[in-house]
């Protein structure tokens, strides 16, 4: 902004103005603040009340200063030109105070020159050359007022002039201020938009750096990466949708991707279009098919991206290949449909090998028993013992037979899964060995045994089995045997001690085998099935089960348990030693 | 056996039916029941749909006596013993006779199922012969002379 002092024009005007700088003496000029802060004249020239007694004084002191100057002259001039200094005076009063100020200053000239000079030279006014000189004197002063007069409107018109002219300077300056306020205020709107032109530009660059970097990323990605618009038109087709479908950017871009691939699904593709409009995205597999019209199936994902206004413009969809996972997906519920069902076959064969197996083998030791039993007067030694080895084969089958069977049982048979006492299943497995027990003269003692989710019946089996072999393989001293448990972390450790016969170590994982034994048949009976269905049972509930022993000094049988989620369902200490 | 000759609540000799597709067994049973002193008729047919016709004394079994006691095999030609063990109990008339169940299956499924179908016992043949021969010489015992059987009319 300038300063109005500032503007050479202004006091250019100034200057050009005659006798302003007098003027601006004698008159108060009203100079006012305008709102800018710069100074112009607001109101100019004011006539009132002061203004006229000095215009009036200043005849008056005209009219004394020539009365001074005709006395200081009187010794030259004696009684000649009396009035001629009052011309001066009523011609400064015109001038100056106008018309009135002028006559005033006429008339008290012409009584001072009468009174101080006329007298005492030509003896006044009475005579007739007395009415010559005053008249020619009034004559000569009313020429004077009318040219000082007319200087005086003259002085006055060119003051209101320039009045005039400083108010439309004043105006022009507001004009001219306002123009550049505007102009200023265009220039920084101008500066502002630039700015922000340079900013949005500098981001468009940032943006298309970003998403040519992006883009070079997506080329880079495995999976078919593409955009289309909201009619399905492609615009953006990655380097793996080439890969994947054989289609080169330029052949795929501006074709309809549905089109282009053959796209079947599952769920209808208007139906997709409306997922995506409302929620944006979409999940699920598509079946395409490549250019070479290989069919694949590729598990898509389908996102929308708005444009500026948050109106739908594009979708991204990534295609990932699944055909190879789908063919292996397929292969293997072929391959588990087909388990199942041999399963089941084997199942249905051990019921049936179990049962129809049975059948001959108990007419084969009946009649050679009934043969042994109604001729055993007819029989020799040899006969009956080649009878005892068929009886007691047929016998042996039997055994194996009923316990392979219990075996694949606990394979296909569901787990009755439920809150077991194990003290309570180890006193049935007791009971259930109650024979063996006595006739071994066996002592069985028992620390006290938690609850745990488990199979009830498994339990016992699983008990019993292993109580079982403690009593059967024993020295010559009655067996002592001992269970206990212990918490371990989230599962328990069951262990079933014996001082039997022991084993080697080296056979503790083979003893686990089904059919494996480690004894004579003469000596210690079985199939060798029953650690096998040990096992087993540990197994299905998730534990583990190992053996420790050295040959002569007993072996012990740990299992563990899955503990249950709460420690305090830890069955009541009920049963002592048994 | 004294319960023998306390005198069982029937008239005449007892009337077995067995139904039993294997003549080993049909032998081994025949040997054990003859072995008795106690008086019996036993009447063989191997399928089950000869049992059922026999029951009910269609056909050729026109004649034939109204069983005290059927002995009832599971696994049978074209009719099984499930089958046939379902049709007579659900006959007013034959669902009265008691049928024993012995067959050579121990399997747990057919013992529930043998139940769930009023069987009214459940006996495996056990594999030994002496030990085969006690057990259908008790059923005997237990259902003629223990067991009040209905008036045979």
């Amino acid at each position: 902004m300038r300063k109005s002092g500032e503007w050479p024009g202004w006091q250019a005007k100034q200057a050009q103005i005659p006798g302003l700088s007098w003027w601006r003496r004698r008159f108060r000029l009203r100079f006012a603040d305008s709102a800018s802060g710069m100074l112009f004249p607001t109101h100019g020239l004011e006539s009132d009340g002061r203004s006229t007694a000095l215009r009036y004084g200043a005849g008056v002191a005209g009219v004394a200063v020539a009365l001074l100057a005709r006395a200081a002259l009187s010794p030259q001039l004696h009684g000649e030109m009396p009035f001629a200094t009052f011309f001066a005076a009523i011609a400064a009063a015109a001038w100056v105070g106008g018309l009135g100020p002028s006559l005033l200053s006429a008339a008290l000239g012409f009584v001072a020159g009468e009174w101080f000079f006329v007298g005492h030279g030509a003896g006044g006014t009475a005579t007739a050359n007395g009415l010559v000189v005053a008249g020619s004197y009034f004559l000569v002063a009313a020429a004077i007022m009318a040219v000082g007069h007319a200087a005086h409107k003259a002085g006055e018109r060119a003051l209101a002039r320039q009045i005039e002219l400083g108010r439309e300077v004043g105006q022009r300056i507001r004009a001219e201020a306002s123009l550049l306020k505007a102009h200023d205020e265009l220039e920084s709107r101008v500066r502002e938009r630039i700015t922000e032109l340079n900013t949005a530009m500098e981001a468009q660059e940032r943006d298309r750096a970003s998403l040519a970097e992006q883009a070079a990323l997506l080329q880079l990605a495995g999976d078919a990466i593409l955009v289309t618009d909201m009619s399905g038109r492609i615009s953006f087709w990655n380097r793996g949708a080439e890969e994947l479908y054989g289609w080169p950017p330029d052949a795929a871009v501006g074709a309809d991707v549905h089109e282009l691939l053959r796209t079947s699904s599952p769920v209808p593709l208007n139906e997709i279009w409306a997922a995506i409009r409302e929620q944006e995205r979409w999940e699920g597999e598509l079946s395409h098919f490549t250019r070479s019209g290989e069919a694949v199936t590729v598990a898509s994902r389908w996102s929308l991206q708005r444009d500026r206004e948050g109106k739908p413009g594009a979708v991204l969809e990534i295609n990932r290949d699944i055909t190879g996972r789908k063919r292996t997906e397929r292969a293997l519920a072929d391959r588990i449909a087909e388990l199942a069902r041999s399963n089941a076959e084997l199942q249905r064969f051990a019921y049936v090998a179990s049962h129809d197996l049975q059948e001959p083998l108990r007419m084969v030791a009946s009649f050679t028993q009934l043969l042994a039993d109604r001729y055993a007067g007819k029989l020799d030694q040899d006969a009956r013992e080649f009878i005892g080895y068929a009886v007691d084969g047929a016998r042996r089958m039997q055994t194996l037979i009923q316990d392979l069977l219990a075996l694949s049982q606990l394979g296909s048979r569901g787990m009755n899964f439920e809150m077991v006492r194990f003290d309570e299943a180890m006193g049935r497995a007791v009971a259930n060995l109650q024979f063996a027990i006595r006739e071994s003269g066996a002592f069985v003692s028992h620390d006290e045994l938690p609850a745990a989710m488990a199979d009830s019946s498994q339990i016992v089996q699983l008990f019993q089995n292993l109580i079982g072999n403690g009593v059967k393989f024993k020295d010559e001293k009655p067996p002592r045997i001992h269970i206990s448990a212990a918490r371990s972390g989230d599962e328990w450790i069951f262990s079933v001690r014996d001082d039997g016969i022991g084993f080697d170590p080296q056979y503790a994982e083979r003893i686990f085998a089904v059919y494996q034994r480690l004894h004579a048949r003469d000596k210690y009976p079985g199939t060798g099935m029953g650690l096998a269905m040990c096992r087993k049972i540990v197994e299905r509930h998730n534990g583990r089960i190992w053996a420790e022993s050295k040959p002569g000094s007993g072996s012990t049988f740990f299992f563990t348990i899955p503990a249950a989620a709460n420690p305090a369902e830890r069955a009541e200490r009920t049963i002592g030693a048994a | 056996m004294t319960y023998h000759d306390a005198g069982p609540a029937h008239c005449g000799p007892a009337e077995i039916l067995l139904v039993e597709d294997n003549p080993g067994d049909v032998r081994l049973t025949r040997e054990a029941l003859n072995s008795e002193r106690l008086w019996n008729n036993l009447s063989v047919v191997a399928d089950g749909v000869e049992a059922m016709a026999f029951l009910r004394r269609e056909g050729k079994f026109g004649g034939a006596a109204r069983p005290d006691l059927v002995l009832l095999d599971l696994n049978l030609p074209k009719k099984d013993g499930r089958e046939v063990l379902a049709e007579i109990k659900a006959d007013s008339d034959l669902r009265r006779i008691p049928v024993v169940i012995l067959t050579t299956s121990a399997a747990e499924l057919d013992i529930l199922k043998a139940y769930g179908l009023h069987a009214n016992c459940y006996i495996t043949k056990p594999l030994d012969l002496g030990q085969f021969m006690k057990v259908v010489k008790s059923i005997e015992d237990f259902w003629f002379a223990i067991v009040r059987l209905p008036a045979n009319k």
